[in-house]
């Protein structure tokens, strides 16, 4: 079998870890299925919940998502929290979270601030799923 | 200079600096996956998987997580979220969370009461060969 392998700068890519490699063809790779964006104003307290249908089949993907108030140009990567009670967790008045069913990723965002906000959210979706 | 590997999207020049352009660009390592697979009826518990990779690596887990029905009954999702939650009841709070080691990662689930929930928690994980 044929092997291709890329190794990062000051390695030896026929010795190396295979940590310090750029790619290697027998290794699976995270493959983006679906990259995508939105930007919502959110009024005080509210929640808005962005469906992304992946077109899987019945599994659940693995999935990322960052956040920002567009005031900032400070990006977070979204954090699994339900109820207000714990908005301290992540040193932000927004609360994302993104889950999955078989069906749909979802990306919920709250706005915690006591006035109107604008969020921008950045997502992807992998094929890579169980 | 060193030779660069570069694969282009459809459309896209491989002289762009755009780094979204690239499907694979010889400069930024790819997430390498080592080890992946699934968990069942995690129940105030921990699973431990072992990858020993020698160094702790960059880990993905989603699961379902546990709330409250707002009267102290856990309430298990249908849904799979980042296993980083901690959700507050009335009078229990529950969690979720991985803690990655040299040789393995502990996924945990448990509460402050001890108590269990019915179906316990379901999910998936993958560990990749790239280092924290």
């Amino acid at each position: 079998m044929n092997v291709f392998k890329i190794a990062k700068a000051g390695f030896d890519a026929l010795t190396a870890d295979p940590k310090d490699l750029i790619f290697d063809s027998t290794l699976n790779h995270l493959k983006n299925k679906i990259a995508g964006s939105f930007t919502q104003t959110l009024a005080a307290g509210a929640t808005y919940t962005e469906t992304v249908a992946h077109g899987l089949g019945s599994v659940h993907p693995l999935c990322m998502a960052y956040f920002r108030d567009t005031s900032t140009s400070n990006w977070l990567i979204a954090l699994t929290e339900f109820g207000v009670n714990f908005s301290d967790r992540k040193s932000t008045e927004f609360s994302v979270e993104i889950y999955t069913d078989t069906t749909n990723v979802y990306i919920k965002a709250k706005n915690n601030y006591a006035s109107s906000k604008t969020i921008e959210v950045q997502y992807e979706i992998f094929y890579e799923n169980a | 200079m060193p030779n660069k590997f570069l694969i282009t999207k459809a459309g896209k020049s491989v002289k762009s600096n755009i780094l979204d352009d690239f499907y694979l660009h010889s400069d930024y390592p790819l997430l390498k996956v080592h080890s992946s697979g699934t968990f069942t009826t995690l129940n105030d518990g921990t699973k431990t998987i072992t990858h020993n990779l020698g160094y702790r690596p960059f880990v993905l887990v989603f699961s379902q997580f546990v709330n409250t029905d707002g009267f102290g009954v856990a309430v298990l999702s249908n849904e799979y979220y980042q296993h980083d939650w901690n959700i507050d009841g009335a009078t229990v709070t529950f969690f979720g969370y991985t803690k990655i080691y040299a040789n393995k990662i502990d996924i945990v689930t448990g509460n402050t009461d001890v108590t269990t929930w019915a179906g316990g928690t379901d999910g998936i994980y993958y560990i990749f060969k790239d280092e924290l």
